[in-house]
């Protein structure tokens, strides 16, 4: 198996980022968790050659994000644990609403509003992660931030 | 409106935490337990079980020979394929082990009363999660074991030698849909070793087996075979043309003759996005098939939902013919020329859509960079302006120029977002066909009602 010492970079350098967006998209901390560990494992199986670190980046978070899809699949056949088991979001009361009114839109708005407003992402890079159009993307994000104001708003002001 | 600053700095203090950390290194660099073989199968089947990436090519192949107005044709080619309608995959829960009928070892039953009979009974997806099986392979497969019986045995170890040099086993594996391996059976011979994993990463249950015969040739050769689905005259085109059904029966007398496999290799005009092949559509309620063929070679995809922004691909396969006659493609190209005809179904579902703004919203509209959000009044303009509109498919290959509206909308009860479309002087694009309107002046009349 691998080195502990490439892992360990690539936890330290990543894991934060990958369960952010694993978080974000399956609500469930363990879960999330289990998703980054397996978008490690993949990374030291099948990553190709990567041209910098952001090509690398993208490649973990897309990864990330089939391996989500993969157990929202499996979930479906499978009880899984509320949006009540999230225990992991930030302490102050502020922080929490805001992440948990995002984690209640729908999966698209969910991932395009994290991959640019918490990730940095421009329009453009985003689009080829996720395999879309920018003009999508930019919808997605249009509606997204209409949706979460929307929500934000109803739920907590 | 929210401050989106309050999101990134929310965002940004979602952590792992130390003891998640040490766990998930601890997970990747601990030594595997006797297993691993096993257990390798398992990571590489996730990690296979991926959309493969020509059909993005192929999706771009399609789009341009459309957009040309050339070779694109809408034939209904498929049948009612039941693995891959969710409607009609088995209701049956996978039993857990504390359920599954109990055999003690050394008593002989006929395979569809023990583990791997139940296994069967459900949609297993693919082999080794290296290609999703169809319905005629599963059939085939069922087939195969239903006259088996099994004889329940000893744990054994699956020989390092029937792995390649990076892990991936040559036997058949056939996993339990989905590609999340909670279940998987592996047959090498005339055993079978059927492993049960609950949770990606929870704990994992054995059963082996002996069968009365040795199937793993005949399984590997269902596997590897793969047969294309077949015309029913049921669906209806897409995108501007039909198929008279002529035209379907010899493509369908063209298909049914052929063998294929599933490829490897992406051909140049597939992998470049070029205009090559013939692209097939077909439309069935929420699906979308797609075939895009080229020289010997058949994308096959399966879309979940009509075409629209954010569409789902549930399933998408290269094949290969591996008969010896060649240029498959021009055949269906020369088929597709004499048999098809136009047809007006899009330009009708697009005015019947932004007619009822009971249930489609136009809930945005872009110049450039320039973004327009639309009052209520606005949107009842636009849509009375559209739908009374006489719309003729544009046959030039010329794409328009000119400033250009494009108009977001989606189903006003679940968000659903529809395929934008475009407003170009008196042309409209409508799911990538341009259409003439008989108002030359709809371009000025849309931005007066936006400026209004």
């Amino acid at each position: 198996m691998q080195e502990n010492s490439a892992v360990e970079r690539i936890v330290e350098k990543y894991g934060d980022m990958l369960y952010r967006l694993c978080l974000i998209m399956l609500c469930v901390p363990a879960d999330a968790e289990d998703a980054v560990q397996e978008t490690v494992i993949a990374y030291f199986r099948k990553a190709p050659d990567f041209s910098d670190t952001e090509h690398e980046k993208a490649w973990l978070i897309t990864v990330a994000r089939n391996k989500c899809r993969s157990m929202q699949r499996f979930r479906k056949r499978h009880q899984a644990l509320g949006e009540e088991a999230l225990e992991t979001v930030p302490q102050d009361e502020e922080s929490s609403h805001i992440i948990e009114a995002l984690m209640s839109l729908p999966e698209k708005y969910r991932l395009a509003l994290t991959l640019h407003y918490i990730e940095g992402y421009k329009v453009d890079e985003i689009a080829k992660m996720i395999g879309r159009t920018p003009s999508a993307v930019k919808m997605q994000l249009s509606k997204g931030r209409e949706l979460l104001g929307k929500k934000y708003k109803e739920e907590y002001l | 409106m929210m401050n989106l600053n309050k999101l990134s700095r929310a965002g940004e203090k979602i952590r792992l935490s130390d003891d998640a950390k040490k766990r998930i290194i601890a997970a990747c660099t601990q030594k595997l337990p006797d297993n691993a073989g096993e257990y390798t199968d398992i990571v590489m089947t996730v990690e296979r079980y991926k959309p493969r990436p020509f059909r993005r090519f192929a999706a771009i192949a399609a789009v341009c020979v459309l957009a040309a107005g050339g070779t694109a044709a809408a034939v209904s080619i498929i049948n009612k394929a039941p693995d891959i309608s969710s409607s009609s995959r088995s209701k049956q829960q996978f039993a857990s082990p504390s359920t599954v009928l109990s055999d003690t070892i050394g008593t002989v039953s006929p395979v569809s009363e023990t583990a791997i009979g139940e296994f069967l009974a459900n949609d297993f997806i693919g082999n080794g999660g290296l290609q999703s099986l169809s319905a005629t392979q599963r059939e085939n497969i069922r087939g195969l074991f239903a006259d088996l019986t099994a004889t329940e045995t000893e744990p054994f170890s699956i020989d390092s030698s029937l792995y390649t040099e990076d892990g991936v086993c040559t036997f058949p594996v056939l996993q339990y849909n989905g590609g999340d391996c909670n279940s998987h059976i592996s047959v090498i011979g005339d055993t079978v070793k059927y492993t049960y994993a609950y949770g990606l990463t929870g704990q994992k249950t054995y059963r082996y087996y002996k069968l009365d015969k040795n199937i793993e040739a005949e399984l590997k050769q269902i596997c590897d075979t793969h047969f294309l689905f077949m015309l029913d005259g049921r669906f209806y085109p897409e995108w501007g043309y039909d198929i008279d059904q002529t035209g379907r029966d010899e493509i369908n007398a063209l298909f049914n003759g052929l063998h294929f496999v599933e490829a490897e290799d992406v051909p140049t005009g597939l992998s470049d996005g070029t205009k090559d092949g013939t692209a097939l559509f077909l439309r069935d309620g929420g699906k979308l098939y797609q075939i895009n063929v080229l020289n010997n070679y058949v994308g096959f995809h399966l879309y979940t939902d009509t075409i629209k922004e954010g569409m789902r691909e549930d399933l998408s396969i290269l094949y290969k013919c591996t008969d010896s006659e060649p240029k498959m493609s021009d055949k269906l190209a020369a088929i597709v020329k004499e048999h098809r005809h136009m047809n007006n179904v899009v330009a009708e579902d697009f005015q019947s859509d932004v007619a009822n703004t009971d249930k489609y919203s136009i809930w945005c509209v872009t110049e450039g960079e320039k973004e327009y959000q639309l009052t209520e009044q606005q949107e009842k303009q636009l849509s009375n302006l559209f739908k009374g509109l006489t719309l003729t498919l544009r046959t030039s290959d010329s794409v328009p120029s000119g400033p250009e509206f494009t108009f977001y909308y989606e189903d006003r009860e679940d968000c659903n977002i529809k395929c934008p479309f475009k407003v170009c002087g008196n042309l409209i694009k409508v799911s990538n066909l341009w259409f003439r309107a008989n108002d030359t002046e709809l371009y000025q009349k849309v931005q007066d009602i936006l400026k209004g």
